[in-house]
């Protein structure tokens, strides 16, 4: 049997010391956004563990790093995105495989009968979450999502406006505090889900 | 960082799998080397599930979307929470299945004396410990009021700047960073203890980004008195406004600190002293 590659503390220099040879800090700066990059790419393509092909790109990486660290020129965060579609092509196998497992009616009268329960915990989830923002945040996030349809693009600006922020600025802070909240509340249904 | 139309609709197309595998593969090179261009992907996107969420996309975005952005169990939970976002506020725009409503019945005859009484009994044990809470517990009274306080402030500083002219409840106060709490030369207000308002002018220090700092007031033990995260940002990024009740402060030293709401870290130099007292 073959033993999974598992990276050393060398290895693992190694490839900081490829990302920025001189600065540690900027070098993790790259590491912790490429892993992002990869993350982000594995969801939009649909693949069901996006962290785990990330780190298994890394590791991919940082093997193959030895061979190619005098010769690459490119960008290096390319070079992860190059091993990265590699993975991905392991990603779609294994999505096919999950698509035949599973039976389109099956799965239909699942999501019926789990919805509107599942739509109850979610409310208590978000509800105890709103709770942990800070005031501002809170009062925020609600108001952003006030208005909906197409009057939301005007409300959204005037907001902005009032807040003497760019409108821009105002989405990228209620997107932060969403995937805050996000985070809690999948941690909060998780937990309610271990403990029925 | 704004982006040009087409790119935007571009990054809508990418998500809704609406693209050829060449152009998928220039879309992901390119948030591999710019992060800003990631940011905005990651804001189209949310978009995308606020406008599926409230029935604004086409038929074919929206089977698109499904197909594509619905695939994964932590897809359909972001679903969920953004539809639950749009509920929290707007009900009457609930675009998911309605939920099962039961026949009106009178209250009355919906309500059992047995549960009554228990209703009753646990609302006496509950004031009863509450009360025991507030009044043992000053950290427990001291949380409150704070948020209170938070609340109001927010609340003062949501609408925007409210114009000062003419007003003699607005007591306008510039500060500059680096003055030293408890220093003769700090800054000195003085407040009655009930109806003003103080609009807090705090200038910027060099290099820093406005529209991510928020405050953090701190009294003379150094306790937080309150924070507030989106303070107005005015003269071309150079100066924070925020407008606090007089009554937030009782006679003492305190400082004003900036801090950066996205690693909710202080900021070097960003330190505003000033002394209250009383007329």
């Amino acid at each position: 049997m073959v033993k999974p590659w598992t990276p050393s503390p060398d290895d693992f220099e190694r490839l900081l010391n490829w990302l920025d040879p001189t600065d540690r800090d900027r070098a993790g700066e790259k590491y912790e956004a490429i892993r992002q990059s990869l993350i982000r790419t594995f969801i939009w393509r649909g693949c069901h563990k996006p962290e785990e092909l990330a780190d298994e790109t890394i590791n991919r990486v940082m093997r193959k790093l030895p061979v190619i660290i005098e010769t690459y020129e490119n960008d290096p965060a390319l070079y992860f995105y190059g091993i990265g579609r590699n993975v991905l092509k392991e990603c779609y196998r294994e999505v096919a495989i999950l698509r035949s497992m599973n039976e389109p009616e099956r799965l239909n009268a699942s999501r019926q009968s789990d919805q509107n329960e599942q739509r109850e915990r979610v409310f208590g989830c978000l509800d105890e979450c709103l709770g942990k923002l800070t005031e501002s945040s809170r009062v925020l996030v609600l108001h952003y999502y006030e208005v909906q349809g197409m009057a939301k693009v005007n409300f959204r600006r005037d907001l902005a406006a009032e807040m003497g922020v760019a409108t821009n600025a105002l989405r990228v802070r209620v997107h932060r505090i969403r995937t805050q909240l996000q985070k809690c509340v999948s941690a909060c249904l998780n937990s309610s889900m271990t403990m029925k | 960082m704004l982006l040009p139309e087409e790119d935007e609709q571009f990054i809508r197309r990418y998500l809704l799998g609406d693209v050829s595998e060449e152009e998928s593969r220039r879309f992901e090179e390119r948030i591999f080397i710019h992060s800003e261009f990631q940011t905005h992907a990651l804001l189209v996107e949310d978009e995308l599930f606020e406008d599926y969420s409230a029935h604004l996309l086409s038929k074919d975005e929206r089977e698109k979307f499904e197909r594509h952005m619905l695939r994964t169990p932590a897809a359909r939970e972001k679903l969920n929470i953004i539809s639950a976002m749009q509920l929290h506020r707007t009900p009457a725009l609930s675009t998911t299945a309605p939920a099962v409503v039961p026949p009106a019945i009178p209250y009355w005859q919906r309500v059992s004396w047995r549960a009554l009484a228990y209703a009753a009994i646990l609302l006496v044990v509950v004031a009863g410990g509450l009360w025991y809470f507030i009044k043992d517990r000053e950290g427990f009274t001291d949380a409150v009021r704070r948020k209170q306080l938070e609340s109001v402030i927010a609340t003062l500083n949501r609408q925007g700047l409210q114009p000062s002219a003419g007003r003699q409840d607005l007591l306008d106060v510039k500060l500059t960073p680096g003055q030293v709490r408890g220093d003769d030369l700090q800054t000195k207000l003085t407040l009655p203890e009930k109806g003003i308002t103080v609009r807090f002018h705090l200038e910027i220090p060099a290099g820093q980004e406005a529209q991510n700092l928020g405050v953090v007031v701190l009294n003379g033990e150094n306790k937080e008195v309150f924070s507030y995260d989106h303070p107005i940002v005015l003269k071309d990024q150079k100066e924070l406004v925020l407008d606090v009740p007089g009554h937030a402060f009782s006679p003492d030293d305190y400082v004003f600190k900036l801090r950066d709401i996205l690693t909710g870290q202080d900021v070097a130099g960003g330190d505003y002293s000033f002394r209250v007292r009383r007329p």
